[in-house]
């Protein structure tokens, strides 16, 4: 009995000491900041999407960046080129009509040092992925699984395959076909689906990793 | 609740035959004592009805009501600790001396809930508690869903399986969880994230109000909620409790069970340990499966107790782990997928069936108390006690995701979100009895908080401290009880951020203020009962509100906090009427809130790109709101097997610096019950079967263009609850079979977050078996 009376003037005590020590550290530091330290975004984040036009002889990079992961700001389209600075609220990717380009889609993590390769893992993943044309669902068996874009004269067939019992396209490696000129850019909005479990060569299952509206015009 | 009398009463009545002259010379004498432990009960209050005379019992317990005439008077008692209740009498020619046996719904054992109860029985405001039949009708539900029953409660919910309380139309941080005395931390970060309080261990739950509220913090707006397990047993004995739950939707299954004793040898000594296993599978709505909407849940816990005539010490501790699937259906990329779900008439999910699988996406949650507790009597009149409790509350948050090469390699896959909350409370009161008619407590707390997150950014490292004083007392009358309480509070957040360059920076917010309540309760009469309060009460803000930054998952939007937010402030007014007799007894509160800044997220209409595509962006922001409503509750008994019990729930809620609804806000519901008491059948007794409707009418009190989908339709659901009592040889088991929604109705509620995506869950048949346990018992007088 007399211990728990002497704890709970302990405690007495205690709680006293706490409430003047708190009015102290307004006039002081602060204590110091909580360990562990936080460790910013162990997994893998997307910030870069580079969309690689080859028309034979040159390849033109179009990009869209999004350096601090998917919190928002600081967004924005570069290019076309690989070194340009300055963000963009548009992009145009400028084709020429009547001809045949192979485009590859590349993610990164730049975050990471060295430079994390995110279309690596979806490759390796193919059968839980799939990129998409203006959400559309493309039609065909692999290797002819195709898409003609409405509303421009471009045809795109996929060219790679996920290697599943089924097999089915991925779109990391494209072949954009172009009919004739148009005056009016339109909208091409590249879309990531991850679709664990529930592939089946259409847009609506699954969720979206990415998806970036770039714009296109044949010239 | 106060609709049911709960307390038996025990009255020595000679029968009486004669009938004479006119003789206003008699005498009623009586005494009152505690039927458990033969203690006399002094300053209870009786009232002679028909005559309006009233006085209290001497320190003996005793009692005298003079020149009274013959005939039948009621005497209506009152003490402190029991329940109202009111007895029969006649009075022939002779002059009669009664005895009166109160079961003293608290033991001694455990002096200090003795007090604590003390002072929360008769308040300026209702007491809004669950039933002993409520409480086993819901075993095995969340704690939000067993919550649901109190008027003036619904729930948050996102899906099934994760519910949050809330009181007329305000919950998180404006509401305050008390599991067995301490304040609940850690459950507040997020809608989806639920109480991890285990319903098992509580044989209690009540929503508290005004000035009994101020002793437990500054930031109760809309009430506390006390989940509290039994008193300790007192008497030399080892009983226990098994609990088996079934629940058909989800082929769920639970079991749980409590063990607790007194030693004889060492006096004074108690125990108990209690445990709960719970399994749950896949959830179906009427039409589909809802993939991936299991859970699992262990939990423990076990006291101590130590309690000598003047001295009393306890020691509790607790664990809590669940772990919850996250709606497969749910998982959204952005706001296209959101909307792409929205006009989908069921989820697209090859996977969906039935498993008891649990994959990504889920949380795994944590929490762990330890409180000890003591308690001192200086004097009959004096008391204190003192109160320290830790808690540990952990949360890992698995996302839907693309593991690493790394992750692949090693299989070593660490959560997405990971959030640690160290809390340490310290409380002291000091409380006194009557001292002329005037009952009341002081105290101080204390609160430091420590956060530590990994991963995504949600909240940032903090350390919060918080310290507030408080007094409370009560002016006690016949007729009229008035009650005044103040509080003031500070509190000093210092948040700590971890930037991409590597380096901490640091902000430091101060917040303090000042909480004050009154109230009086009217008692006109025995059957009528008037309560009133008013008061103001404040929060500040609170990390999220203040520092969130980014994409939330599951709602395809983006959140930004404001770090230059104050504090939430509201004034409050109450007022419950009450009407009560043998046949009917009608229960209706009024409430008004009216806030000063009111914090909530707010859309902003604009659209962010991201690599994943456009979010909407959210604004923590603060307005002029106020939100009122209505709530009652009636039973009519027909006769004595069939009774009605109708219920409704109102509440309004507007904002006034958009002049449009406030968002979020429950819809108008009523209940109607139709319980039948069926007689005694060979072994079967206490059997009841009751009948419950229930009506959502659709929010359409909702803002213009803020939400991602207009408020779902009204809804009608059916159940039905069978109960009854077994008695086979010494052992009683009471069985409670249940069928919620019974037409199987696809319905979404307004106020589920999951209403995007799917329907609620379809129809369920559950089975509940209770096994009291009777091990040892020295007296072989229980039950």
């Amino acid at each position: 009995m007399k211990k728990t009376i002497k704890l709970a003037a302990y405690a007495v005590a205690a709680l006293a000491l706490t409430f003047t020590a708190c009015k102290k550290d307004k006039k002081t530091d602060p204590a110091p900041a909580p360990t562990p330290v936080p460790t910013p975004n162990p997994q893998e984040v997307i910030t870069t999407m580079k969309v690689l036009i080859f028309n034979g002889t040159v390849t033109t990079t179009y990009q869209f960046k999004d350096p601090d992961g998917d919190v928002g700001s600081l967004s924005g389209f570069y290019g076309p080129g690989t070194a340009s600075t300055s963000t963009q609220a548009d992009s145009v990717i400028n084709l020429v009509a009547s001809k045949n380009y192979t485009v590859n889609l590349l993610l990164l993590d730049e975050t990471k040092t060295p430079v994390d390769t995110i279309s690596k893992e979806v490759l390796a993943e193919g059968a839980d992925h799939m990129f998409f044309f203006n959400q559309a669902s493309p039609i065909g068996a692999v290797p002819n699984t195709s898409l003609n874009i409405t509303g421009t004269n471009l045809t795109i067939k996929y060219l790679d395959n996920d290697g599943a019992t089924t097999p089915r396209a991925i779109g990391l490696t494209t072949e954009w076909i172009t009919g004739m000129m148009t005056t009016t850019k339109k909208e091409l909005k590249i879309t990531l689906r991850h679709q664990p479990g529930v592939k089946n060569g259409t847009y609506a299952p699954g969720e979206t990793d990415v998806e970036i509206p770039f714009k296109i015009k044949i010239n | 609740m106060y609709l049911k009398k709960q307390i038996l009463l025990f009255i020595v009545i000679a029968p009486c035959f004669l009938v004479k002259a006119q003789n206003c010379k008699l005498v009623l004498r009586g005494h009152i004592i505690d039927e458990d432990n033969n203690e006399h009960l002094g300053f209870a209050v009786i009232k002679l009805v028909s005559q309006n005379k009233i006085i209290e019992t001497d320190e003996n317990g005793e009692f005298v009501f003079s020149n009274l005439c013959q005939g039948n008077y009621q005497l209506f008692i009152q003490h402190i600790g029991c329940k109202d209740t009111i007895i029969n009498i006649s009075l022939t020619s002779k002059s009669k001396k009664v005895s009166i046996k109160l079961p003293h719904s608290i033991n001694n054992l455990s002096e200090i809930d003795v007090m604590d109860k003390r002072l929360e029985m008769k308040k300026t405001q209702t007491i809004n508690e669950l039933t002993p039949e409520e409480v086993e009708k819901t075993k095995g539900q969340n704690l939000g869903d067993v919550l649901k029953n109190i008027t003036g409660v619904t729930v948050l919910n996102t899906g099934a399986t994760i519910s949050k309380p809330m009181i007329h139309g305000m919950q998180g941080y404006r509401l305050l969880i008390l599991n067995n005395g301490i304040r609940q931390e850690g459950q507040q970060w997020g809608n989806e994230h639920a109480p991890e309080i285990d319903p098992f261990i509580a044989k209690k739950f009540s929503v508290i109000k005004g000035v009994n509220a101020i002793r437990y913090g500054s930031d109760a707006i809309a009430g506390v909620v006390l989940v509290e397990p039994d008193e300790l047993p007192d008497t030399a004995s080892i009983t226990g409790e098994v609990n088996l739950v079934g629940l058909s939707n989800g082929q769920t299954g639970a079991i749980s069970g409590i063990l607790q004793g007194y030693f004889d040898k060492i006096k004074g000594f108690s125990w108990r340990v209690q445990g709960t296993l719970k399994k749950g599978g896949t959830i179906k709505s009427p039409l589909y499966y809802l993939s991936n909407t299991g859970l699992e849940e262990q939990n423990f816990s076990y006291s101590l107790g130590y309690h000598r005539k003047k001295w009393g010490a306890e020691f509790y501790y607790s664990q809590f782990n669940t772990k919850v699937g996250i709606f497969t259906g749910s998982y959204i990329g952005n706001i296209n997928d959101l909307q792409n779900a929205l006009t989908r008439s069921k989820p697209i999910d090859s996977l969906a069936g039935f498993s008891y699988n649990i994959n990504r996406a889920y949380q795994k949650t944590a929490h762990e108390l330890i409180k000890g507790l003591a308690h001192y009597h200086f004097s009959p009149k004096w008391r204190a006690k003192l109160q320290y409790a830790w808690q540990y509350n952990l949360r890992k948050e698995f996302d839907l995701r693309r593991l690493t090469t790394i992750e692949k390699q090693t299989g070593i896959i660490d959560p997405d979100l990971d959030l640690y909350i160290t809390s340490q409370t310290i409380d002291a009161i000091v409380e006194h009895d009557n001292i002329q008619s005037f009952r009341g407590m002081f105290g101080a707390s204390y609160m430091r908080q420590e956060n530590v997150y990994k991963g995504r950014f949600f909240i940032p490292n903090y350390i919060n401290n918080t310290w507030g004083v408080f007094a409370t007392e009560r002016y006690v009358m016949p007729h009229l009880e008035v009650e005044a309480g103040i509080r003031y509070d500070e509190k000093q957040l210092q948040s700590y951020f971890y930037g991409t360059d590597k380096v901490w920076t640091r902000h430091l917010r101060n917040f303090k203020n000042f909480t004050y309540n009154g109230g009086l309760i009217w008692k006109p009469t025995a059957t009528f009962n008037l309560f009133v309060n008013g008061g103001s009460a404040w929060r500040a803000p609170a990390p999220n509100e203040l520092y969130s930054n980014g994409i939330h998952q599951g709602l395809g939007s983006i959140e930004r906090g404001n770090d230059s937010l104050k504090s939430e402030t509201c004034y409050n007014i109450t007022s419950t009427a009450i009407y009560q007799t043998k046949k009917l007894s009608v229960e209706a509160t009024v409430y008004h809130n009216q806030f000063n800044n009111f914090i909530y997220l707010n859309p902003t209409n604009t659209l962010e790109l991201t690599i994943r595509g456009a979010f909407p962006v959210f604004v923590t922001k603060q307005n002029n709101v106020r939100i009122s409503g209505i709530d009652f509750k009636t039973i009519y008994s027909l006769n004595k097997y069939f009774s009605i019990a109708l219920k409704g729930m109102f509440v309004r809620a507007w904002n006034y610096s958009i002049n449009d609804y406030l968002i979020y806000m429950p819809g108008d519901r009523g209940d109607a019950q139709l319980k039948i008491n069926l007689p005694v059948f060979k072994f079967f007794k206490n059997n009841v079967i009751q009948i419950n409707n229930s009506f959502v009418a659709k929010q359409w009190r909702a803002p213009a263009n803020t939400d991602f989908a207009p408020p779902p339709p009204s809804f009608y659901l059916l159940g039905i609850d069978i109960g009854t009592q077994l008695q086979i040889k010494k052992q009683k088991v009471l069985l409670n079979f249940s069928a919620t929604n019974l037409l199987n109705t696809s319905y979404r509620e307004y106020l589920d977050r999951f209403r995007y995506y799917a329907d609620a869950a379809g129809v369920s048949y559950n089975i509940r078996i209770t096994l009291p346990l009777m091990l040892y018992d020295k007296k072989q007088i229980h039950k």
